[in-house]
């Protein structure tokens, strides 16, 4: 074995080393992309929304082999608040410079109106129906010569400005869970929340299922009283939900890996929202909303 | 050897990071020692660090993660088999090596 240093010593350089990186990369700048209302995007996207699960098939098709495209959508023939203001979100993301709406004709959720909002955001949009336009192939052939000029535009358009972490809103996502993660995988992302919390960003964790077990734990990081509440009620209603349906999501895989109880792959989950203090909760295609870091 | 990790000094189970065959297993992180395992051990599985009697709270990361369903002694496998759930009453019901449900028909009546 290797040469032991005392957990003290050890805790030591690891708050150097910390220091050291946090110096490092809270001072770092690289070039972004600026959008009209005065955020920052790493990326500058043509995205391209379906509105109706028939419509799918066209928008993957005019994306395909296209860069700097991305595709979301909706599948539904008849629309929801929650889809809308998800799409309308996603549309008018830093990282998205223009947006083409393609739908098939029929359904409620209008792509017009998608474009119009995403306009009022100061970008470029457009849209069209798939059964105005002749069909499947043309329809492609369309966006396809829809999406190379406003690419073309956003290259040539789009404002490049230097932006560092305090620019940046960073989310965690799952990811498949063994007796490891909790050791390394996900203290490594936690690291990584601490540095850019410190530095002025902001950080995003989710998942509300995979806490179960930590109500104590994760309500004695909340920032203050509103975000305790806040907190409190999306753990209850999730161990509402788990208990309803008897499900505590953990699956045969991650008791395989050596986990053996919710509250254990909770922990290791939990692992990746850091240390700092937990603002408060928001809902699907709700922004963070601005807090100072004292 | 193999090693396992021992998070918080309160946990009374460490984590393998090697996959151990039955005996001697190095623990380190928070504690420094050597516990004698009698039977093997997967690597990202637990190790019981001191006996635990049964319905004793099992700690991993400083936070109960369970309740001993039998006394456990100082090395042992600490798993589905002794392991349960304080809330997931599904848990102490799965398959010890696949982690399969068993009690997948009575979902349904």
């Amino acid at each position: 074995m290797s040469e032991k240093i005392s957990s003290s010593s050890s805790r030591g350089n690891e708050a150097q080393i910390n220091q050291s990186l946090l110096t490092s990369t809270a001072t770092k700048s690289w070039n972004g992309y600026l959008r009209p209302d005065g955020r920052k995007g790493v990326r500058n996207l043509v995205l391209i929304v379906y509105t109706v699960e028939c419509a799918q098939h066209v928008a993957h098709a005019i994306a395909n082999g296209e860069e700097d495209t991305h595709v979301i959508g909706f599948p539904g023939c008849y629309d929801n608040a929650y889809a809308i203001r998800l799409m309308l979100a996603l549309a008018r993301h830093p990282n998205v410079g223009a947006v083409l709406s393609v739908g098939l004709g029929c359904e409620y959720t209008q792509p017009e109106k998608i474009a119009e909002a995403v306009r009022d955001s100061g970008r470029t949009a457009e849209w069209f129906f798939i059964q105005q336009s002749g069909g499947t192939r043309t329809s492609v052939a369309k966006g396809k010569e829809i999406v190379a000029r406003l690419r073309e535009q956003i290259r040539r358009d789009t404002p490049v400005v230097p932006m560092s972490l305090a620019d940046l809103t960073v989310g965690c996502e799952c990811g498949g869970s063994d007796g490891t993660s909790g050791l390394a995988g996900n203290p490594a992302v936690g690291a990584f929340f601490d540095l850019l919390v410190d530095a002025g960003g902001c950080a995003v964790f989710e998942e509300t299922v995979e806490m179960i077990g930590l109500r104590g734990h994760m309500l004695a990081r909340a920032a203050n009283a509103a975000a305790k509440d806040q907190l409190a009620a999306a753990y209850d209603k999730a161990e509402k939900y788990c208990r309803s349906v008897r499900q505590w999501s953990v699956s045969p895989g991650n008791f395989a890996g050596g986990l053996t109880t919710i509250e254990e792959k909770s922990l290791g989950a939990f692992a990746k929202s850091g240390t700092r203090p937990i603002q408060g909760v928001i809902r699907v295609a709700e922004r963070p909303p601005v807090y100072t870091t004292a | 050897m193999p090693r396992a990790f021992q998070i918080q000094a309160e946990d009374n189970v460490a984590t393998l990071m090697d996959d151990a065959a039955a005996g001697p297993v190095e623990i380190i992180g928070a504690s420094k020692s050597t516990v004698n395992a009698p039977e093997k051990i997967a690597r990202g599985h637990k190790i019981a660090l001191r006996d635990i009697s049964a319905n004793e709270a099992v700690i991993k990361f400083g936070v109960r993660i369970g309740h001993a369903t039998q006394a456990v002694p100082r090395g042992a496998w600490v798993h589905l088999h002794n392991l349960t759930s304080d809330l997931d009453e599904r848990s102490g019901t799965l398959d010890l090596h696949s982690g399969a449900p068993t009690d997948t028909s009575s979902a349904y009546v």
